[in-house]
């Protein structure tokens, strides 16, 4: 059950927040590529702007609160910030992209049936009859693991659990057969067992349909399963970028060493102490000129005063933002 | 549905109860002797004694209450103490009247409320938000025997389109008797739309900012269909909220109004009777609109569950 | 969706409170707060002092014109402002007296006693507010303190809730459990941890009843239930001024502004109250 699956491109994308006189960029000039099909892993702390970025590049934030700009985002030819844009995003967001959202309890509506949330947006976009999309539903319900489908699409979301919820969304979010799937933090709200079932669960319908992935989490140990490539964010801003492979084994920046030595240290050393990042994380005095990671960093000298870019680091399609990114074998 | 239903009608039996004793207590209390009051002018004592046996007011206070109790659910209301016509026959003369000011207050502030609460609520700090807020406080703040009398002042005795006192029913005509109703109603509005008008602005700026409306605008549907289906659907729950506070409202308020417009309803019964310290009177007059009010509010109970499916859930335990 | 209720925090949504109306408010109330203490001191015409002008509209001599018997308007509207006060004033003293106890009782106890206690608050819930103050009238016969002791019993209802669920949100935090296991008796509970975090959501609903105090007060007062002749009251002031409407029109204005300006005042107050004192409720 292939479908054509485009790539999506974000070119620049800033999301700026207003607040007290302050402006703070929650999305930092973020440019990255998701390959037709690719799973992208996006990891980062709280706050460092993952979920922002990905509400930002569907526009779905609120103008009131704050300013996204960007040069383009698109999805195979059609951007969703050019002229056009409106028409662009009705087109794209329900058809093309699904999204699946942290805590399925509230983002879905408590007075309307299951069914009549799952089929909403699929007779406006696929303008199917009552019929059709009801059977459509049910067989997604079913395809996703929720027994008694039928019955299920009666009922509303308190009469499910979180992960049965949680199979409805993704249901949903695959309704009209997109291209690309947007997964924030998922399995974040859900028990250990439900999350590994959740996993598998939305690999599996990755593999049948050939989808697109970006799965954001602040559990890097948990993208081992899931993601082809991993951006890690810092402050609004992506300070690595690369496969997982390299990621994992040949992290070059100084943030990302330290993720991945706070996870090692869970399991390799689990009688030892905690190995933690220094220093508070970001507040609202981040220094915007030149590396945001410098208050925190071991490595730091004047030259981390400006601002550094991606730069290939090692193989082609690694790239680091930082001066003075460790080397193989370094600390 | 059905168990839902039964239950809540359990549940407020025992309520019911206490607030009849409430009733009872306040008319042993009153002062003046019941007895001596129905005896008429000059009477023996003898007289006055009868009259007391007969009505039971010689036995225990329990027994009493019992005896009361059970003549006022076969609808015995007992006999006014000033011209010893049964209260019910009173009271049902003036049930009309009243059921349909408070309907026609109701109706109006739903009307004026749900207008003005949507129009705010769906474009939050802009000037119609805000002249709705002034008109709201305003309204809130305005007591209703005053409102009814500036509207008097005004369009009754300045411009002449509504009469200024009295009621004329719907068998004399439709158009007359709207007429009548109107100013009384608009009256009662004017206290109560702010209220309606409040929680539905409110409701619609919470339900904007809430996380299905997000998933709903992912999912691509165009604005309409996300304001219907996950705004206003579900601003509609506090709305019920604030009907089921307007109700108690409407209840009082409408004492007030029948004695600004001189309308016959159970209001201006239940103050003449005060005056006249028939007891009686005020007893069965109390007895109904408590009633009345219970009933309604289960009602209310009813349509919550009709609107919020995870109510009828709770309920079932 | 963490991040993005996260960026609530960041710009908040202040609803741009006009603070000189609140000021202005503030103002108001205290005017009325002097008039009522100050009312025998000032250079006004006394309440019942009839003159020969009846109904006469406003002029430099009545500011506000006079009554049917001749009786100066302004004057009646001070004394009344006055009434309204105080009669308010006790009411919501007497709500608070009863019904602060009942819910701190209810929610500590629990059991058979928040049971009994609840299910009589919801007796009196069972009554239209106004229908119950007027029935409490009745019963109590009419005056300024029958009128007060009314407005006390049809306020307990709400004070109690609240307190009381002030109380349970208190009981179910986790440091009540703690002193409870060292050792700390129930009073001390009480005293060094809940009542702080009663007092707040209190002092608001007894600012929020004030207004209705008076308004309720007003309407008593018209139905002529209320304090009664001599003393003035802004709602019997209506009652009066109702039958002479066509002739004179004025009559009525003044004292249903005051009643309005004053609930619209204190509803202010209190509106500013809970955003500090309370923002949750």
């Amino acid at each position: 059950m292939s479908i054509a699956v485009s790539q999506l491109s974000v070119d620049r994308l800033n999301v700026v927040y207003r607040a007290a006189g302050q402006r703070r960029h929650a999305v930092d000039d973020v440019s990255f590529v998701v390959a037709p099909g690719e799973s992208l892993g996006l990891v980062g702390e709280s706050g460092c702007g993952k979920s922002t970025l990905a509400m930002a590049l569907l526009g779905l934030l609120d103008p009131e609160l704050a300013r996204t700009r960007a040069n383009s985002v698109r999805l195979g030819d059609i951007d969703l910030f050019g002229p056009g844009a409106d028409a662009a995003r009705s087109q794209t967001l329900g058809k093309r992209i699904g999204v699946i959202f942290q805590n399925p309890l509230v983002a879905l509506n408590p007075v309307l049936t299951i069914g009549r949330q799952m089929m909403d947006h699929m007779r406006w976009h696929l303008k199917l009859s009552a019929e059709a999309a009801r059977e459509r539903a049910a067989a997604l319900l079913s395809e996703v693991g929720i027994v008694d489908a039928a019955h299920r699409l009666a009922g509303y979301p308190h009469e499910l659990s979180g992960g049965m919820l949680q199979r409805v969304t993704i249901a949903m979010a695959l309704a009209c057969e997109p291209e690309l799937l947007i997964a924030d933090e998922p399995t974040t709200a859900l028990d250990a067992t439900v999350q590994a079932e959740i996993v598998d669960l939305i690999l599996a319908l990755r593999r049948s349909r050939g989808l697109g992935l970006i799965w954001i989490t602040h559990d890097l140990a948990l993208l081992t399963r899931i993601a082809d490539r991993v951006a890690v964010m810092y402050a609004g801003r992506i300070v690595e970028i690369g496969s997982i492979t390299q990621i994992y084994n040949r992290p070059s920046h100084p943030y990302t060493r330290a993720l991945l030595a706070s996870v090692r240290s869970m399991w390799e050393e689990s009688k030892g102490p905690f190995r933690t990042i220094p220093s508070a994380p970001l507040g609202s005095d981040t220094d915007l000129e030149g590396c945001a990671f410098r208050p925190r960093c071991a490595h730091q000298d004047k030259t981390c005063a400006s601002r550094p870019s991606l730069v290939v680091v090692g193989e082609a399609d690694h790239e680091v933002a930082c001066w003075r990114p460790v080397a193989e074998g370094g600390t | 549905m059905g168990p839902f239903v039964l239950r809540r009608l359990l549940d407020s039996l025992p309520v019911i109860l206490l607030a009849l004793m409430i009733i009872f207590a306040g008319l042993r209390l009153a002062p003046g002797d019941p007895a001596e009051m129905l005896a008429g002018p000059d009477p023996s004592s003898a007289t006055i004694a009868a009259i007391r046996e007969a009505m039971g007011l010689d036995r225990s206070i329990p027994a009493q209450f019992i005896l009361w109790l059970r003549a006022a659910l076969s609808g015995d209301l007992g006999l006014s103490l000033v011209n010893g016509l049964p209260v019910s026959e009173l009271v049902g003369d003036r049930i009309g009247p009243t059921v349909e000011l408070a309907i026609a207050g109701l109706f109006l502030s739903l009307v004026i409320g749900l207008t003005t609460g949507l129009a705010a609520g769906l474009r939050p700090g802009s000037l119609t938000d805000r002249l709705v807020s002034t008109f709201a406080s305003l309204g809130l703040a305005t007591p209703k025997f005053w409102s009814g009398i500036l509207l008097i002042i005004v369009f009754g005795l300045n411009m002449r389109w509504f009469p200024v006192a009295g009621r004329t029913g719907f068998s004399d005509g439709v158009f007359e008797a709207v007429r009548s109703l109107a100013l009384p109603a608009l009256t009662l509005a004017i206290g109560n739309a702010p209220i309606i008008a409040r929680f539905l602005r409110n409701s619609i700026i919470e339900a904007r900012k809430s996380d299905h409306v997000l998933t709903a605008m992912s999912k691509g549907l165009p604005m309409r269909l996300v304001v219907r289906d996950y705004v206003l659907r579900n601003s509609l729950i506090p709305v019920v909220t604030a009907a089921g506070i307007i109700l108690g409202n409407l209840v009082g308020g409408t004492a007030l109004v029948e004695i600004v417009f001189s309308w016959p309803g159970l209001g201006s019964l239940l103050i003449n009777a005060i005056g006249n310290r028939d007891y009686s009177v005020v007893q069965g007059v109390m007895v109904v609109v408590v009633a009345g009010f219970l009933l309604s509010s289960i009602l209310v109970d009813i349509l919550y569950g009709v609107l919020d499916p995870r109510i009828r859930q709770v309920n079932h335990g | 969706m963490a991040e993005a209720t996260n960026a609530d925090d960041y710009a908040t949504e202040i609803r741009p409170k006009a603070d000189w109306l609140l000021r202005l408010a503030c103002m108001f109330l205290l005017v009325c707060f002097l008039l009522a203490v100050f009312a025998h001191i000032l250079p006004l015409y006394g309440y019942s002092t009839m003159g020969p002008a009846r109904l006469a509209a406003p002029s430099s001599a009545h500011l506000f014109g006079t009554d049917q018997f001749g009786r100066d308007i302004l004057a009646r509207v001070v004394f009344g402002i006055r009434t309204s006060l105080w009669v308010a004033a006790i009411g919501v003293a007497t709500s608070t007296a009863i019904g602060m106890p009942m819910g701190l009782m209810a929610g500590l106890l629990g059991g058979a006693t928040e049971a009994v206690f609840m299910r009589i608050l919801d007796a009196l819930l069972a009554f239209p507010a106004l229908l119950l103050a007027i029935g409490i009238s009745a019963v109590l016969g009419s005056g300024a303190t029958s009128a007060a002791l009314a407005l006390g019993i049809v306020g307990v209802p709400q004070m109690a809730r609240i307190v009381r669920g002030a109380v349970l949100a208190e009981k179910s935090n986790q440091y009540v459990d703690a002193a409870r296991a060292i050792g700390v008796s129930n009073g001390m509970i009480m005293l060094r941890h809940i009542l702080p975090n009663v007092a707040a959501p209190a002092i608001v609903q007894a600012a929020l009843y004030f207004s209705v105090a008076i308004l309720t007060e007003a309407s008593l007062s018209f139905l002529g239930l209320g304090v009664q002749v001599p003393l003035p009251s802004l709602g019997s002031m209506l009652y009066e001024a109702r039958q002479f409407m066509s002739l004179a029109p004025w009559y009525a204005i003044v004292p249903g502004t005051a009643i309005t300006l004053l609930v619209l005042a204190m509803n202010m107050l209190a509106d500013a109250l809970r955003d500090r004192l309370d923002p949750i409720q």
